[in-house]
């Protein structure tokens, strides 16, 4: 398990990028983290791998400070949104300097993905698109077969089907070796198919966390009309997170999903239609239920 | 702690990998210019290599190869996207540190063991051969100096976030100090340097000595040493090796405290940009100030504007832009106004006169002179010293030593005084028969090999009848040492000497064509040539083939006291059967009597000492 505690960091005299950062990052899940251009996302997944250092707070990793410890760092790989390799360097190449690195690399994983993903192994990789960097950086870092996977702007670059492609390789991963990686992304939408757990970055500090199983069990949104006139008076036994009336008919979005079904039955509608909820509406409601504006915040 | 816990061969591996042609190309780079350096003196003749003449190449590249190194290990902390990717990698900033540290410090040993590996291939297929106490000081003086800048270099990337100013922050701490001394020493040196006269007043005439206060170069590390005085000394190296381990831990401390977000901009603290700024700046101002005193006002606006332009430069260079202008410019202003303040303020303060009373060491190239005696004879020397009278002295560049501190002048000693000091003054530097190499009169040196040796073991001492001398030098306390021996009237060495001498004679006049070239028989009388160079040169000339023969004969003929010695070309031969020359030489002018050449020649010599 990953854990934050206290986290606060900033750059000369400018304002904390992070500002007092706890959070509990379980294991073998896929956990987003979503925020805005220079809500410190990035920054976040540096100080985690020890690129930046904390003003203040920890970081802690299967009960042990993670902040430089080489014994840990050999199960976390972290690609960056910027990628680096090594100039005049191959696939090929990068691949075994991660093999000369990290002690369960299969080079194996790297040659059968890049034959299937049509990237030449012996090509310098300075001559390939910016989607074909990514995907040997993404090759390289999950042939690590490390415990803990950081990625930032995950797929940045990728067309959908290679998107697709690296999602299906990651949750075998996950599979495979109980990996917990943590992904981040400006586009909520991205990580939707993906995620199990999400966070939301704002002004340097997670504005709202879960794991999207139980926010979607948790949130239903109906539509609904009663046979007698009704306003929002007649829902103050629910948890409301947005009311919208128009006409006789009201869109509700609620909380404690199986208890609100039970109550809205017992109210006899004429109408009760239960709509699908998408990862943003259910980020926008709960925001909103917080005072902050969606859009303000991602 | 143990620094093999944190050495991470693979990364080391990895990462030399992706640099190994730049690497390699500056690693070899050195060994290839020493051994084109070498060829050079091979060509020459040119034997006796000093330490300076080894180490000059190596001295320039001392600047630039660990820069290559660190610039490889390191230079990634320049660029964000190198900094993610190699600190996100398995292995933490001590390990990258000594991992870093102690390959770069193999790469450079490994370069000088190249040279040092060269030197010794070239002792055994030239005349070159360097002694091994010489290349064992190469090797310690370079491999201590290019550590240090290795060192040095590190701890200029640690502290700021491009290549540019942490070559500007390497500058200032290798040259700051060293520039505010010389900037002393040019205060001091303005002042008049007085003798006491041996009464102890100052009123004696011509008093006043010609004399620069010499730069305390045992406070310096070996890279400004070696600009002051190329040689070789233990004080230099131990200063290096100091500040090379302050390096260590400095650069050690700061790379990991470092924070890695500052890269691609100059520091993350503009006060500190602008303090170095200001700083590299100080050197600048001084030259103004040299220019405002011994140059003309539109000399000096122009250098200030120079320099006004370079405090912008250094901006766009460091920062991709200027720094807030107005602020740019009144710093400039201000530090131009107190440096000029400060330096006119000085001159001021340090203009007073120095008088010698106390003199306690004179030393020169040949000697160190520290008999209370011979100093005062040398001072007197100096006191009574008249310009027209100059005939009768000899000017010797020495460092006069007076409480401790050091000034160089140009002394005029009596030919008299200077000849008997290398009686009472001069040690036996070492052992002849022990000596490295070898060098006849005409000034070429070669290494002495086994035979030689046994003739040196053998000699004694004797009268200089020949005036033909030896000079052997030993590579001895770090620096070439000197004894000069005579060829004796007769032994092995005498012989083993005339046939050296007399075959290279042979060889010089055989291929030399030119018949206007100088010749002369020494100790020789013929009453129709009285001293012509001309007549002489004619007549052997006209008999060279018949001369060369004769000489080839009886080159190997055995020295006598009683000689005759024939002069060319830096280059003599001894002919100790004169009468069978007398006769030769009688032949060949019977042989040339009738030219006209020969006439005009003899009717010119007639008149001309008529």
């Amino acid at each position: 398990m990953i854990e934050l505690k206290h986290l606060s960091k900033s750059f000369g005299t400018s304002k904390d990028v992070l500002e007092n950062l706890s959070c509990k990052i379980p294991d073998n899940a896929i956990y987003g983290l979503v925020g805005a251009n220079g809500a410190g996302k990035s920054t976040l997944l540096r100080i985690i791998n020890s690129i930046y250092k904390a003003d203040k707070g920890k970081v802690i990793i299967d009960k042990k400070d993670a902040i430089d410890n080489e014994t840990l760092k050999k199960e976390m790989v972290f690609i960056p949104d910027d990628l680096f390799f090594f100039n005049g360097y191959s696939l090929y190449n990068m691949a075994k300097f991660y093999q000369a690195m990290y002690p369960k690399f299969e080079i194996s994983f790297v040659i059968k993905e890049a034959h299937k993903l049509k990237l030449d192994l012996d090509t310098n990789i300075q001559t390939f698109s910016k989607g074909m960097k990514r995907q040997c950086a993404l090759l390289c870092a999950i042939a690590t077969n490390a415990h803990y996977m950081f990625f930032d702007e995950t797929f940045d670059g990728l067309d959908p089907i290679v998107r697709k492609h690296f999602k299906q390789l990651l949750a075998n991963q996950m599979l495979k070796q109980d990996t917990t990686i943590i992904m981040t992304s400006h586009n909520l939408r991205e990580l939707e198919d993906i995620c199990d757990n999400l966070g939301l970055l704002y002004k340097g500090n997670i504005l709202f966390e879960g794991d999207i199983a139980t926010l979607k069990t948790n949130m239903i949104k109906v539509q609904i009309s009663l046979k007698e006139e009704f306003d929002e008076n007649n829902f103050k036994d629910f948890k409301v997170l947005s009311y919208k009336k128009v006409g006789k008919v009201a869109t509700i979005i609620l909380e404690d999903a199986l208890d609100s079904k039970e109550k809205l039955k017992k109210m006899k509608p004429i109408i009760l239609d239960y709509l699908p909820l998408t990862l943003e509406e259910m980020f926008i409601y709960q925001l909103e239920a917080k005072g902050y504006e969606f859009d303000e915040v991602l | 702690m143990n620094l093999m816990k944190y050495f991470n061969y693979k990364f080391l591996k990895e990462n030399l990998k992706q640099g190994k042609g730049i690497i390699l190309f500056f690693l070899m780079i050195l060994p290839f210019a020493n051994i084109v350096s070498l060829f050079i003196h091979n060509l020459n003749h040119k034997y006796i290599i000093s330490f300076a003449n080894l180490s000059l190449l190596t001295y320039i590249g001392m600047f630039i190869i660990p820069l290559v190194i660190a610039y490889v290990l390191f230079g990634f902390i320049f660029k964000k996207k190198s900094v993610d990717f190699y600190l996100s990698q398995p292995i933490n900033r001590k390990s990258i540190y000594i991992t870093n540290l102690i390959g770069g410090i193999c790469l450079i040993t490994f370069t000088l063991i190249i040279n040092v590996l060269i030197f010794k291939i070239f002792g055994v297929f030239t005349n070159i051969s360097m002694p091994m106490s010489l290349i064992t000081d190469y090797f310690i003086y370079f491999l201590v100096s290019y550590i240090f800048f290795y060192l040095l270099y590190i701890l200029g990337f640690s502290l700021s976030g491009n290549l540019w100013t942490s070559l500007v922050v390497s500058l200032l701490l290798l040259c700051f100090v060293p520039f505010l001394r010389v900037v002393n020493n040019y205060f001091i040196n303005l002042n008049n340097v007085y003798l006491v006269c041996p009464n102890g007043s100052l009123n004696c005439d011509n008093n006043i000595i010609s004399a620069d206060r010499a730069i305390n170069e045992h406070s310096f590390v070996t890279p400004i040493s070696f600009l002051f005085n190329s040689i070789y000394r233990n004080i230099d190296v131990i200063h290096t090796a100091i500040f090379a381990l302050i390096y260590l831990f400095l650069s050690y401390y700061i790379f990991n405290k470092r924070k890695m977000e500052n890269n691609e901009s100059s520091f993350k603290n503009p006060r500190i940009h602008f303090l170095v700024k200001t700083l590299t700046v100080i050197p600048l101002c001084f030259i103004v100030y040299l220019c405002l005193t011994e140059s003309t006002f539109d000399e000096t606006l122009i250098l200030i504007v120079l320099s006004f332009v370079y405090y912008i430069i250094y901006d766009l260079i460091t920062r991709r832009s200027i720094y807030k202008f107005p602020l740019t410019l009144f710093v400039f202003i201000v530090t131009l106004g107190i440096s000029l303040g400060i330096f006119t303020g000085y001159k001021k303060f340090s203009n007073k006169d120095i008088i010698l009373n106390n003199v306690t060491e004179i030393k020169t190239e040949r000697y160190d002179i520290k008999n209370k005696d011979v100093i005062n004879k040398i001072l007197q020397d100096e006191i009574d010293y008249k310009y027209y009278d100059y005939t009768n002295y000899t000017h010797m560049y020495a460092t006069i030593t007076n409480d401790n501190i050091k000034y160089t002048a140009i002394l005029p000693i009596k030919e008299t005084l200077l000849a008997s000091l290398d009686e009472y003054l001069l040690p036996e530097a070492f052992d002849i028969a022990e000596s490295d190499y070898a060098s006849l009169y005409y000034n070429e040196s070669f290494p002495i090999t086994d035979n030689f040796r046994n003739m040196l073991k053998d000699y004694q001492p004797g009268n200089n009848v020949y005036d033909i001398s030896y000079d052997l030098y030993k590579y001895v306390n770090h620096d070439y040492q000197k004894i000069s021996i005579i060829v004796n009237e007769e032994s092995s060495l005498t012989d083993y000497t005339m046939k050296i001498l007399n075959s290279d004679f042979i060889k010089e006049y055989k291929n030399d064509n030119n018949v206007y070239n100088y010749i002369d028989i020494l100790g020789f009388n013929d009453e129709d040539l009285a001293n012509s160079y001309g007549l002489l040169r004619y007549i052997l000339n006209a008999n060279k083939q018949e001369f060369i023969k004769y000489l080839e004969e009886h080159q190997n003929d055995k020295i006598t006291k009683d000689y005759i010695k024939i002069m060319s070309n830096n280059r003599c031969y001894f002919i100790s059967d004169i009468v069978s020359f007398k006769e030769l030489f009688n032949k060949f002018k019977e042989n040339v009597q009738n030219d006209t050449e020969y006439q005009r020649l003899l009717k010119e010599n007639n008149e001309y000492y008529k």
